[in-house]
């Protein structure tokens, strides 16, 4: 799984909108940004070109849910697979592992 | 508009990826109230897809199950317009770096690939059961390349030969002669429909007064045999008018009617040269004609002196000349 890290800051939020649930592309990029209050968005180019990689990679895959009765027919739903879900806790472990030793230095030089 | 532009942008996509997320792209689109902001990312996903993925199709999964290798046929994939014009792209990139690299001669080294002859020069060796250090029986002879004469200081000097010489071979040819209207006007550097005697290769002394500089005008265009063909009115300009006419007005100067101009035919007469600089320093009221009023006397006793001791042998250098002229 080390050699999907470090996740770029995409395919991090990508990973984490779908971690909750499964997700249309659309739905993906408003998780996105409600993730990251704002201060970060993904266009639909980005996330698909996103998107294509980590399917490729079995980290991400179409849902089989489909959409409900009234929405846009063209959506698909998108999931994530357990070796997405490993990538993203090792992604996760890493950061923490990082926080932890920003947290000492500045401790430090304070 | 913008969602034309949109669809566009996405048909332009790889057709992998198009066929996969284009339907989901515009589903966005037309969700989004921020059209502008979607159309410059379908811009740069496009550069993104056309420039840095790959657009080999991923292997099939199954492909390799039991084992046997089985390959990919591309044959029935049309290749894309993108990727053709990237094909037309490279050739051309490439065609202009040999034509450059061929026109710098960096390819003239003389690279004999096999010779009986063993030296380090060569690239290859080649091994030969001739009788060592026998010549070949062949004899190739080669004219010299012919060198391409140096441009001619009259052609560089004199603007308007300089640009209607566009292959610069010091000829006018008959082509050139055709295209002289459009080749002159590429001198009207005011763009005033006119052209100055400047603007024709004079360069003027800065200390003239506005009468000396103004018949110092008039006489270079009179002297130079093409400009007194184009300035058919003689009012030390080339107008519109006459720049059209300028074919025509060329042929003119052409002696010996064989279509083109060369060199010799459109040399001005020193004879005239030197008349006119003298009617310059010696006509002091411009009114073309030399008279008691302008007291030439010193000037031309100096000048015929020099002449008469160059004539007795002596020698007289060009600084003698300028002495004996200078007023």
């Amino acid at each position: 799984m080390n050699e999907f890290l470090p996740l770029s800051p995409a395919t991090l939020h990508i990973l984490l909108a779908l971690a909750g649930e499964d997700l249309h592309g659309y739905g993906i990029m408003q998780e996105v940004t409600r993730q990251s209050e704002g201060a970060y968005k993904l266009g639909p180019g980005t996330l698909y070109d996103n998107l294509q990689r980590l399917m490729a990679q079995d980290l991400v895959q179409e849902s089989s849910h489909k959409a409900p009765p009234g929405d846009d027919p063209r959506r698909r739903y998108y999931r994530l697979t357990a070796a997405g879900r490993k990538v993203l806790s090792s992604e996760i472990s890493r950061l923490e592992g990082v926080v932890r030793l920003a947290r000492l230095h500045l401790r430090r030089s304070s | 508009m913008t969602r034309r532009l949109y669809i566009w942008l996405l048909k332009m996509h790889p057709q992998a990826f198009r066929a996969r997320f284009g339907d989901e792209m515009l589903s966005i689109f037309d969700e989004s109230l921020e059209k502008r902001v979607l159309l410059t990312d379908a811009a740069l996903s496009l550069f993104r897809q056309s420039a840095l993925r790959s657009q080999q199709p991923p292997f099939s999964r199954t492909a390799t199950a039991d084992g046997v290798p089985l390959f990919y046929s591309a044959e029935p994939e049309v290749p894309t317009a993108a990727a053709l014009a990237r094909g037309a792209l490279v050739a051309l990139a490439s065609f202009a770096l040999f034509s450059v690299a061929m026109s710098h001669r960096w390819a003239q080294g003389t690279w004999i690939i096999g010779s009986h002859h063993p030296s380090p020069s060569h690239i290859l060796g080649a091994h030969t059961d001739a009788k060592a250090g026998a010549d070949l029986p062949a004899e190739v002879k080669m004219q010299p390349y012919p060198a391409r004469a140096p441009v001619s200081a009259y052609f560089r000097l004199m603007r308007v030969l300089s640009v209607l010489d566009t292959d610069q071979d010091n000829v006018i040819s008959a082509a050139e002669l055709q295209n002289a209207p459009a080749a002159l006007r590429t001198l009207d550097r005011n763009h005033d429909g006119f052209l100055s005697a400047e603007e024709c290769g004079l360069k003027l002394a800065s200390d003239l007064s506005p009468d000396q500089a103004g018949r110092t005008r008039l006489a270079f265009m009179r002297v130079h045999p093409v400009l007194a063909a184009l300035d058919a009115n003689r009012d030390g300009l080339i107008s519109e008018d006459e720049m059209r006419n300028a074919a025509r007005a060329l042929r003119s100067l052409d002696a010996n009617r064989d279509g083109k101009l060369t060199e010799r035919e459109v040399l001005p007469d020193p004879a005239v040269i030197l008349a006119s600089n003298m009617m310059l320093l010696l006509d002091r009221n411009g009114d073309g004609r030399i008279e008691r009023e302008e007291r030439i006397g010193p000037i031309a006793e100096r000048f015929l002196a020099a002449l008469n001791r160059a004539e007795k042998g002596g020698t007289v250098t060009e600084d003698d000349l300028v002495l004996a002229l200078r007023q």
